[in-house]
This record gives structure tokens, C-alpha cells and sequence, in this order.
């Protein structure tokens, strides 16, 4: 992947960040949210990756825009608490996760009415919805089934992406000590690649390991740097971490793909690889200057990725990780 | 999508928003006998088939309407995706050759729905080649088409720029200014369920579709661990939005894989699918399976009788492929007798696809 010539380039690696918010400010729809794609219906997931970018850079200072995503999801969650990822879908509600982070983080650094309520009953929704479990053998498929995470879809089985999120939801608001916390956290760590990082969910299928990739590697890694190493087994670093780290730092630099970027980084960056993160800035940049060219393409979905892995610390520390992470030795590996 | 293959009357317009809220929960059949039952499997085989046909047995299908309908295919060889020139050519002619109309085409939204299933550069058997896409982008631009766009939803992955960058068909876009649409995050409306395979009502759709006069199903020509063979009608897989349905589009997973796919392809009614053989896979597929250099490509616009033919090709009988068995009469031809091969004859033409090593495959071949 080769950066493109000096006298195409428009932005400076300082300065691609202000754009990238300028555009990103521009797309908010009626105050309140934002959508995936440029022109697009507003969303709950992109609206709370637009918060957490625009607050990790520092462009709303006193998180108005925050509480304004907040008192909006509020008007269409619903009765059982749940949350849809579309407001004007009643499901799938795997969305609920990322309304509790909002409403948990809203919360905690604005001012306004708590946020308690709609927490409570999202809260009480997710810890209602499990994963489907097969029984019997299974020969086909190389993963836990009778492991219960979280899926998708409410009746479906559970999926690395949709677990990770709830359990980041339930650690925000000072669950992680749930058994249900504790049960995904064996099925992410079951679910792990023998040769490192995650996919979406499977490891073999038909006795064939399967692919890992960077997005979902990197997000189950920020989780699992958030999580006390007394409630990992002891060789967690060695078998799991270390080995995704590793396929980290080889597959980012073949990517400028904005979430994927986003997620790899922040994992990396969770894990004290700095180094890594040092270099990022030139792939972040570079990403950019890619929307920059296609202004199609510069959403809020991609915008807003790229800002929050430009601003990894801060954002870690709005999902809260970082700040409950204590020191410990299995998070020191080897460069 | 024009008024022919429209999936009205349930349209945004017509379908007030909490209808549209409170339909999905019945359309995913939540909190029904449909989720909670028939999961205690006892065994791998077991395991297969649930994945294949559902967890709710098979579906009463309406009746078989079009018993005699007839269909043509055609039957190309291509070597190799280097010469974008002639596969320009093959592509153009075989189109007129069927008797595509042209009338029909000129300043239509040409809408291409290539199988982009997982990021690879190792493993460019996965994907619709981006060679192969383009070839056919320009073919219907030198028809005059007002828009050729490429969309998709892919699978498993959720960066769509991700799995773009990966297959190498981000460059092909940018080079050709070929828009592309992410499906899976796109605005949504809801569509009659016609078929009913599964159980759903209504299908939940990407609001793109309607921006196409003409949808043109792009497959890989591959075999596949749970469905048998996945050619043009497993494809349209990739117009269900994972927003609505997970990734790998699990509601439909649930609803069985066979079902879904009548369902989607009722529904939808895409119009003409031209399948990316020249190099294939074979195995394990979708994804992990080996690259298969079949050197075809297979054209036409009745999806069941291109997907049947690309089975014989691939010597596996398409009667054992419980889909496009059911497909003959209801969407399409199926039957050999019914289907006129132009070009390349299967006899000289076909080659053994080896299928994953299991015996749930028996299903599909002795």
C-alpha cells in the first residue's frame, strides 16, 4: 500500500482530523443523530461512533451532541427495553448494546436528567436475550456450541461481534462481574483462532481453520484489555493475546480500510503496542486523504472510525477500558 | 426495480412505520415455536441439516405454475482474466446472442450483485474476480446503460471497504468510477413474501434495489458445505441487509438455507445472471475451498436454468439441490430437456467439482 504522490496530497496528518470532523459535523441529521451512508436514515450505531469520535477529538466539549444522541434513543426504545438498530425497526435490537454505552456515557460526563431508567431496562432486556445452544456432537463445527453469548438476532446463535459488544454495554455500567459476563468471556475465549486472532464466530468448519480477521480481532482485544487478568485463565496471554497482537501487527499495514483501521489500532493500542499506534497516524492519514478524494464515500460510518482510532486513548477511555484496567503483568509482551 | 419485478404492494410508503416496526418481529418469527424448537441435534449429520433446511422441516410451496417453461443458457469459454478486451467481447455478444433487449437497457440503472463473500488476497477464488465485474460493468455501458452500479452485503465481514481493498476490487471501481453500495447498511423496505419457503412475511430489503431497472446476479461458479452448489440464486443472499438479518445473515440461516433462497429469489426477481466460472472452487466452499480453473462463463436470464446448468457442469445433478429442484415450474426451468444450451455443450464442457469430505455431501452426489 504506497501513500500517494506528495503534490496530490491536500491535508497534512495534522490536519486530516479537522476536516474529517468538519464533514463528520455536517452530516448530523435533525440535531440529534447520524446515519451509515451520506443521505441515509439515521441509525443508532453510527450515531454512537459519531459521539464517541467527535468526543474523543474533543469536538464537543461539553458533550451536548452526546446527550442529544442520548435523549433520542430514549424516544424509540422500547417497552421491554430494548433498543433497534433503526428507529424505525422494532428489530433486530442488537443495537440495544451500543444505547447503553451512549446512555452510560452521556451519563457519566453530562449534564441533564439521569439516564438511569433507560439503562435499567436496557440493561434487563440484553441480560434476557441468549445465544441459541445445540446440543449433541458436533463434528462439523469446531467452536463451543453450549457456550451462551450473544447473537445478532434474538434467536440466533451467538456470533464474537455481538457478544463483545453486550459485554463492553455490561462492563460500562459495572456488570462485568455478571455470570453472563463470565460465560461470553469463555465463548470469546473459545472462539479464538489456534493460529491467532478472531473472525466472526467460527474457528473450523469441516475440520478447516478458518480465516482471521483484523476488525473483530481487534475489537475483542479491547475488550479483553479491559477485563481484570484474574478472570482470564493464566495462560490467556501466551495462547490468545500474544498471537492476535501478532496477526495485528502483520495484516494493519495492508489495510486502509477505515473500520477495520479503527478497530486494529484501538486494539493494539490497548495492549501497549505503541509503537504500532505511532505509525498508524501515516495509514490514518492516508485513509483520509482516500475519502478525501471520493466525497461519496467520507459518511459518518468511515468518519467517524477514523477519528476515533486517531484519538485511540481518549476513545479506549470513553468505552471504558482503560481506565479500569489495572496494571498487570500479563498485559507486558514482548515486542 | 421496475414494475414488473417490483416487490410492492408492502412499500415504505405504503407501510407505516410502526407496521414496519412491529412486522419484523413477526417476520423473524420472535418469541415462536420456530426459534425455540428443534435444536437438540444429535449428531454432526443432524447438525447439516439444520443448517440446510432450517430447524422448521420443509415448507409447503405453492403450486408449480409454469410446468413447461422453457429457458436458454449460454455456455462460453474464457481461459484467463487478462484480456479485459475480450472479456468485454464475450460478455457483449453472449448478452445480444440470448437476446437481451437493448431498448430495455439504453439509460437504465444496471444494478451488478457480484459474490463478495471474505477479504482474501490469498484466496481470490472467494470472490467474483474484479476483472470479471468490470468486463460486465462496461459491456452494459456500451449498451448505453445510464448507470452501472455494483452493490452488495456481503457475508461475514462488516468493513465492506475492507473486503473492496482485499479482493482488489476497490481499485477497478475507483479506475472506472463505478459506484458501489454496501447493501447491508443501506435504508430498508419491507417486501411481500410471495413464495413462502420460510416463514417470514415479508423480506426487509435494501432501498437500492428500487433504484434498479435491472438486477444482474454476478457468482462465483463454486461449490458450498451447506447448500450444495452456491451459483446465481445463492448469491442474492448478498441483497439481505446484515443489519436486519446478522452476519452471515443468521435469520435466514435459521430459516433454512434452501428456503431462503427461493424466498429472496421470488421476491426480488432479479433478471439475469452471468456466473464467474473461469476460475471457480471447488471443496470446500464458499470459502475455503481450492481455486477450480473451469475456464466458463454461463449466461442467461432464467437464474434456475443458469444455476442448473452450472451444477451439470459441475457434475453434480441439480435435482439433488432441493432449491433448484423446487425452483423448476415456480421460478424458473430446471430440467435439461427444458432448457435450450447455446454456445459450449455441457458434455464437452463439464468437470468434476470436488465436493468437502462429508457424508451430509451424499446428498448432493453418490
Amino acid at each position: 500500500m504506497s501513500s500517494p504522490p506528495p503534490q496530490e496530497r491536500q491535508t497534512t496528518e495534522d490536519d486530516w482530523t479537522a476536516w474529517a470532523c468538519e464533514r463528520l459535523l455536517e452530516q448530523r441529521i435533525q440535531g440529534h443523530s447520524w446515519s451509515y451512508r451520506r443521505g441515509a436514515g439515521p441509525a443508532v450505531e453510527s450515531s454512537v461512533m459519531a459521539c464517541l469520535a467527535l468526543n474523543a477529538a474533543g469536538r464537543d466539549p461539553d458533550g451536548r451532541m452526546l446527550r442529544e444522541v442520548a435523549d433520542w434513543l430514549t424516544t424509540f426504545q422500547e417497552a421491554d427495553g430494548s433498543v433497534a438498530a433503526r428507529p424505525e425497526l422494532l428489530r433486530p435490537a442488537w443495537a440495544t448494546s451500543w444505547a447503553i454505552l451512549a446512555w452510560s456515557l452521556a451519563d457519566e460526563i453530562t449534564e441533564g436528567p439521569p439516564l438511569t431508567e433507560p439503562i435499567r431496562r436496557a440493561v434487563s432486556w440484553l441480560l434476557n436475550v441468549r445465544g441459541t445452544t445445540l446440543g449433541g456432537q458436533q463434528d462439523v463445527v469446531g467452536h463451543d456450541f453450549n457456550l451462551v453469548g450473544w447473537p445478532w438476532i434474538e434467536g440466533t446463535h451467538s456470533w464474537v461481534e455481538p457478544t463483545v459488544m453486550a459485554v463492553w454495554a455490561l462492563k460500562r455500567v459495572g456488570m462485568e462481574n455478571h455470570d453472563r459476563v463470565a460465560e461470553a468471556l469463555k465463548l470469546i475465549l473459545d472462539r479464538a483462532l489456534p493460529s491467532g486472532g478472531w473472525n466472526y464466530g467460527n474457528t473450523k468448519v469441516f475440520g478447516t481453520e478458518l480465516r482471521p480477521q483484523p476488525g473483530p480481532t481487534g475489537q475483542t482485544l479491547v475488550l479483553l484489555a479491559g477485563i481484570a487478568p484474574e478472570r482470564l485463565p493464566g495462560d490467556t496471554s501466551a495462547k490468545i493475546i500474544l498471537p492476535a497482537l501478532t496477526y495485528l501487527r502483520t495484516s494493519l499495514p495492508k489495510t486502509r480500510a477505515a473500520c477495520t483501521l479503527c478497530w486494529g489500532l484501538l486494539g493494539l493500542v490497548a495492549w501497549g503496542q505503541t509503537d504500532q499506534a505511532t505509525l498508524s497516524t501515516s495509514w490514518l492519514s492516508e485513509s483520509a486523504e482516500d475519502l478525501r478524494r471520493r466525497p461519496a464515500s467520507a459518511d459518518p460510518w468511515r468518519l467517524a472510525h477514523l477519528i476515533a482510532a486517531q484519538f485511540a486513548q481518549t476513545t479506549l477511555e470513553l468505552l471504558g477500558i482503560v481506565p479500569t484496567m489495572p496494571p498487570s503483568p500479563h498485559r507486558e509482551l514482548p515486542r | 426495480m421496475n414494475s414488473e419485478t417490483s416487490p410492492t404492494p408492502e412499500t415504505p410508503e405504503s407501510c407505516p412505520v410502526s407496521t414496519s416496526r412491529r412486522g419484523f418481529l413477526a417476520a423473524a418469527g420472535l418469541g415462536t415455536a420456530a426459534i425455540a424448537g428443534g435444536l437438540a441435534l444429535s449428531n454432526g449429520g443432524a447438525a447439516v441439516l439444520s443448517r440446510v433446511f432450517g430447524h422448521r422441516g420443509l415448507p409447503q410451496l405453492p403450486p408449480r405454475t409454469q410446468p413447461n417453461i422453457t429457458a436458454e443458457v449460454l455456455i462460453t469459454r474464457v481461459a484467463s482474466y487478462d484480456d479485459d478486451a475480450r472479456l468485454v467481447d464475450t460478455i457483449s455478444r453472449g448478452l445480444v446472442e440470448l437476446g437481451l433487449d437493448l431498448d430495455r437497457v439504453r439509460g437504465a440503472t444496471i444494478l451488478l450483485k457480484p459474490n463478495l463473500v471474505e477479504p482474501s488476497t490469498a484466496a481470490p477464488q472467494i470472490n467474483t474476480h474484479p476483472r470479471f465485474i468490470r468486463a460486465v460493468a462496461e459491456a452494459f455501458r456500451k449498451f448505453d446503460a445510464g448507470e452501472v452500479l455494483v452493490a452488495e452485503g456481503q457475508g461475514h465481514c462488516r468493513d465492506t471497504d475492507y473486503v473492496l481493498e482485499q479482493s482488489g476490487l476497490k481499485a477497478i471501481l475507483d479506475e472506472d468510477g463505478i459506484e458501489f453500495i454496501d447493501l447491508n447498511h443501506d435504508d430498508i423496505f419491507v417486501a411481500r413474501n410471495p413464495m413462502g419457503a420460510t416463514n417470514l412475511p415479508e423480506l426487509f430489503l435494501p432501498a437500492t434495489l428500487k433504484r434498479a431497472d435491472f438486477i444482474v446476479s454476478l457468482p462465483k461458479m463454486k461449490t458450498h458445505h451447506w447448500a450444495g452448489v452456491t451459483l446465481s440464486m445463492k448469491n442474492m443472499f448478498g441483497v439481505m441487509p446484515g443489519l436486519c438479518y446478522g452476519w452471515p445473515k443468521n435469520v435466514l440461516h435459521y430459516q433454512g438455507i434452501m428456503q431462503s433462497i427461493l424466498d429472496i429469489n421470488a421476491t426480488v426477481r432479479p433478471h439475469l445472471a452471468i456466473v464467474d466460472g473461469i476460475v471457480g472452487m471447488d471443496g470446500d466452499g464458499p470459502i475455503m475451498g481450492n481455486p477450480k480453473p473451469a475456464g466458463l462463463i454461463t449466461m442467461g436470464f432464467d437464474l434456475p436454468a443458469v444455476d442448473a446448468t452450472c451444477a451439470r457442469l459441475m457434475e453434480i445433478d441439480p435435482n439433488r439441490v432441493w432449491y433448484l429442484a423446487q425452483a423448476d415450474g415456480r421460478l424458473g426451468a430446471t430440467a435439461e430437456n427444458r432448457i435450450h444450451q447455446r454456445g459450449e455443450t455441457i458434455a464437452d464442457s463439464k468437470q468434476r467439482f470436488e465436493l468437502v469430505d462429508h457424508p451430509s455431501m451424499k446428498v448432493f452426489r453418490d
